[in-house]
């Protein structure tokens, strides 16, 4: 089941290598998820609005964060639940 | 070498959504009547293939899933493959959004041959995006592409010189990089079905049956190809450029087409302004019910490069059209393109007209596209849409990697 939301949300990060970024949790409404696995990570921009997304999973569903560079903000942009 | 990515656009969806691996996939367009734009290889045992209707993949395969194309991640996908690519050598010529040629002679030595290289890059392109690759080794072009195909996915495949007439002996003419369903039929129409058979035809005959393209024919029934690979930025200038869409439903009066028109028109407009790029020839493109599809062309003396501009030509196309059937698709591409050639304008009115397009493009440049826009376009949804003719540009390459 697939839902799409664009909520702020706070997120762990790891800067690494290279400038590579890694979230490694998340708070969404008052829960702190893990993340388990970086499934791909894209870039995109939307004018001069520089974005990052990953695509996470912990251990039960999939979620899609987005990172703004210039905005230095987080984002959830969607949930794929398992079933 | 040939680089061509597995099922690009659909590998990229299973590696953002694990639910989806191992399913059958398709990815297309948003439209009601979309055509598929990939499928993933379990998704192909049911038949299902790039281009068609997905109202006819959904029947063959009752499982199918779909996910709406969302260019940004292949481009992106395309570029952090570019980057890998790139470090194996300088002279990489990206063909399309998910295929690359490579002249590697210069890296032979450094990474010790090039089947070598071959397997560096697919180790590379897996650990790095998770996604396969098959890579064809050969001496030219034309072979490296015939070698990519024979093993798909993930596969690796050399042509050694001293293998190419044998190789070429049996192989269908179809199955040459250049030779398209019409021209294949023309060769059967000759009696020629195999590379065998058309090495054996006098250039003389072809060329007085295909004109230029049969001495390239009878090149290519020996494998010989001189192309160079030629990297980013070094490769000719766009000939044309154009976006076309299959409409929501079948539309057949002008008016209504005239929205498409003038919508597609700004998109190539806008397209041509960011590549600095203007043109004069102005191609409609029509495609009734039962698929006819035929285009009208014509040409200007004066270089154009807005949307209001191009519309008004294809306008001026679409009036002396007789339509005998409601329309599903809409093209507009402008054709005799010269980059940095505008003339700068004269008159006050020209000037105005010059300063507002220019003061859109900063906006949009800026919030998105189609955050300002004329008239009748507003409400348009910011889709953007990567051209078959997907071609990196510096800025691109900067941000290559994540």
């Amino acid at each position: 089941m697939h839902y799409t939301t664009t909520e702020r949300i706070k997120v762990g990060v790891v800067y690494g290598d290279e400038g590579r970024i890694r979230p490694e949790w998340f708070v969404w409404e008052g829960r702190e998820y893990r993340v388990i696995d970086i499934n791909h990570i894209w870039r995109d921009k939307v004018g001069r609005e520089a974005l990052i997304f990953f695509s996470v999973s912990d251990n039960a569903n999939t979620y899609l964060l987005c990172y703004n560079i210039i905005q230095l903000q987080w984002t959830l942009c969607g949930v794929e639940m398992e079933g | 070498m040939h680089v061509d990515m597995d099922a690009f656009f659909a590998s990229v969806e299973q590696r953002i959504d694990p639910a989806l691996r191992g399913r059958p996939l398709v990815v297309c367009g948003g439209g009601k009547r979309t055509v598929v734009a990939a499928a993933s290889y379990e998704a192909r045992p049911y038949g299902i293939r790039s281009g068609m209707p997905l109202f006819e993949a959904a029947r063959k395969c009752p499982d199918l899933l779909v996910v709406q194309a969302d260019i940004p991640k292949y481009v992106d996908a395309s570029l952090r493959v570019l980057h890998v690519l790139e470090g194996f050598t300088p002279d990489v010529e990206v063909y399309s959004i998910d295929e690359a040629f490579l002249d590697v002679t210069g890296s032979l030595a450094l990474f010790r041959g090039a089947e070598r290289i071959a397997r560096m890059i697919k180790e590379k392109i897996k650990e790095e995006l998770g996604l396969t690759c098959s890579i064809g080794i050969a001496p030219n072009k034309l072979l490296a592409k015939l070698a990519g195909a024979m093993q798909k996915p993930d596969g690796l495949q050399i042509i050694m010189r001293e293998d190419i007439p044998s190789l070429m002996e049996d192989l269908p003419v179809e199955k040459m990089w250049g030779i398209g369903p019409r021209l294949g039929t023309y060769l059967h129409e000759m009696g020629i079905r195999t590379c065998g058979q058309l090495r054996r035809i006098p250039v003389g005959i072809l060329e007085r049956r295909f004109g230029i393209i049969g001495r390239m024919l009878h090149r290519m029934a020996r494998g010989m190809d001189d192309a160079p690979v030629a990297p980013c930025g070094t490769g000719p200038h766009a000939r044309s450029m154009g976006h076309s869409m299959t409409l929501d439903q079948d539309v057949k009066g002008k008016d209504e087409i005239a929205w498409y028109v003038f919508l597609l028109a700004e998109m190539v407009g806008r397209r041509l302004r960011s590549g600095g790029y203007a043109g004069r020839t102005v191609v409609l493109t029509l495609r009734y019910r039962d698929f006819h599809t035929f285009s009208r062309r014509m040409t200007l003396k004066r270089y154009i490069t807005t949307g209001p501009q191009i519309y008004e030509v294809a306008m001026r196309i679409l009036d002396g059209i007789r339509l005998r059937d409601a329309v599903r698709l809409v093209g507009v591409s402008l054709a005799n393109l010269v980059r940095g050639g505008v003339q700068i304008p004269l008159f006050e009115g020209e000037r105005k007209r010059a300063d507002l397009v220019l003061a859109v493009d900063r906006v949009n440049d800026r919030y998105g596209e189609f955050t300002l826009s004329w008239g009748p376009l507003r409400g348009r949804r910011k889709d953007r849409v990567v051209p078959p003719s997907w071609w990196p540009k510096d800025g691109d390459l900067k941000c290559a990697a994540p």
